[in-house]
């Protein structure tokens, strides 16, 4: 069956079947089951907070209160590095599936991006809550910015789920892509501005190339569209205040380009690329 | 229904409900390390056809069996005609709700219940979950599963869980039924339950295509044949005559 948009909004019982499974399967292995979506991104702020707080003495005298502006970029390379790493062997690991029902496929990489972003929500709002009782001064008082949070929201799935689409054809050719995928994701996780802001990396790129040339490498650095979730969603929810429209409009080209491109790649190799299952 | 009661005046008037025109689909045999750097490098691929120039048109009432040397492309075939895989040349014109019994309890989750694999199974083959849950009482009690209904079927003997899938998959009211191999699953009991439900589906469906090694079983069931020989089609056309010329050469690939 041609994975088209009709045949998934047809079929969007079983996205929803899909998503629902995969979230009961996550906790029937545990004792503290659903508990763990809220714990696990709170045990990975910890971690970093620790290392870079704790150890090395740094984060917190620039970025108040550091361990939340640590936790939603955390939360948000987490939804997208295991959505992308679980996505690359999705085709693979249900190739049974695959090869004896016809439905639409896409509807798997597209519920491991969905099941993710479950999980994000419940990390977010942990994120919401600590962020209202622990306002920082720097906060304007506004909560009109608060409206940017949906909007970033969508670009973040349509970013990840672009990625995914592509990525899951891509990974039934060449299962060895998990094994790589692994470590771009690390480097790219610490090239986008988690652990620190994106006016470290303005200054810095001043300081080193002065006025035009500087501002130009920002300008560059800012187009990962991470650097502006991470940023918006700090932006928004920690200090009250608006993402300039410029960063919006790139945010929002990239996100339509990956998710059609992803979408158009998907399309491309549908029922074609199980024959390498 | 037997081979021989296909009459080819009939034939002519009714309506064609599957359609293959030239249909091929190549497969690239597997390379790893070196080998899979060589051919990188040299941005060349090998291909063998697992079906080429596969012409094929059945109409409604018929009932089609595929048989053919392992590695003929008969469950290729069954991919395609079941719309799960496309084909690289060709067409495909299928007219009807096709239900393709290939695989037995695929997409099974062993954590769920059999009542809930029952509901995630009908939204794979995009039945609405409402009407799924209609037929879940009806499903379990000819699985013979209704008292282990709500246990993970993580502890179910590979018995119970072959008699699951069969139950789920065959709960279908399909117009094209499309059967690869003979399915048969169970004890003695439950192979004749199953083999009388398939006979009903058999008689309710528009057409069946079957695949099947059994020439004696095909004899039985099938109006037409089509003798698939190293991707290709060898004969195709009634049932006796494809079949006779297909035990002649001892079931074997051409040229063996």
């Amino acid at each position: 069956m041609i994975s088209s948009w009709r045949a998934v909004l047809a079929r969007r019982d079983l996205l929803a079947t899909l998503v629902a499974t995969d979230m009961r399967v996550s906790v029937v292995g545990s004792r503290l089951g659903w508990v763990w979506w809220f714990l696990d991104p709170l045990l990975l702020m910890l971690v970093y907070w620790g290392i870079i707080a704790g150890v090395f003495g740094r984060g917190s005298d620039r970025y108040e209160p550091y361990p939340l502006f640590l936790f939603i970029a955390l939360a948000t390379w987490k939804h997208f590095a295991a959505s992308v790493s679980k996505s690359i062997g999705v085709l693979r690991s249900r190739d049974r599936l695959v090869k004896s029902i016809a439905f639409p496929t896409i509807v798997l990489p597209l519920s491991v991006v969905a099941s993710g972003f479950v999980y994000f929500l419940a990390g977010f709002s942990v994120f919401a809550v600590a962020a209202a009782i622990w306002r920082p001064e720097r906060h304007t008082g506004d909560l009109l910015p608060l409206l940017q949070v949906p909007a970033l929201m969508a670009a973040q799935v349509a970013v990840t789920a672009g990625v995914c689409m592509a990525l899951s054809c891509f990974g039934v050719v060449f299962p060895d892509l998990r094994l790589v995928a692994g470590h771009v994701l690390r480097v790219g996780f610490y090239l986008s501005p988690g652990l620190y802001g994106v006016d470290l990396v303005r200054e810095r790129a001043l300081g080193a190339l002065g006025a035009p040339w500087g501002e130009w490498a920002f300008d560059a650095y800012m187009a990962n569209p991470f650097a502006v979730l991470f940023t918006g969603y700090r932006e928004a929810v920690l200090y009250g205040a608006w993402l300039p429209p410029h960063w919006w409009a790139l945010l929002a080209v990239e996100a339509v380009a990956a998710f059609v491109l992803g979408y158009r790649i998907y399309q491309h190799h549908d029922r074609r690329v199980l024959k390498f299952l | 229904m037997t081979a021989a009661s296909s009459s080819s005046s009939e034939r002519g008037e009714a309506p064609i409900v599957v359609q293959l025109r030239g249909v091929g689909v190549w497969f690239q045999p597997q390379a790893r390390g070196l080998g899979l750097l060589r051919r990188m490098a040299s941005g060349r691929a090998p291909v063998r056809w697992a079906l080429r120039d596969v012409d094929l048109t059945v109409r409604e009432g018929e009932s089609w069996g595929i048989v053919g040397h392992n590695g003929a492309g008969k469950s290729t075939l069954c991919l395609v005609l079941a719309d799960i895989l496309a084909p690289d040349e060709g067409t495909v014109d299928v007219r009807g709700k096709i239900a393709a019994l290939v695989t037995l309890g695929a997409g099974f989750q062993p954590e769920f219940s059999a009542r809930e694999n029952i509901l995630l199974y009908g939204a794979f083959l995009g039945i609405p979950a409402e009407t799924m849950r209609a037929r879940v009482d009806e499903i379990l009690a000819f699985a013979e599963l209704a008292e282990y209904a709500d246990e993970p079927i993580r502890g179910f003997s590979s018995g119970m869980r072959a008699r699951l899938g069969f139950a789920v998959a065959t709960s279908l009211d399909p117009e094209i039924l499309l059967l690869d191999e003979v399915l048969s699953v169970g004890d003695r009991q439950f192979r004749a339950k199953s083999r009388a439900r398939l006979e009903l589906m058999r008689a309710r469906s528009r057409c069946v295509i079957t695949v099947s090694h059994s020439v004696p079983f095909l004899r039985q069931v099938a109006t037409h044949c089509l003798w698939l020989d190293k991707g290709t089609v060898r004969m195709a056309g009634p049932a006796a005559a494809v079949l006779d010329a297909y035990e002649a050469t001892g079931g074997e690939s051409a040229g063996v």
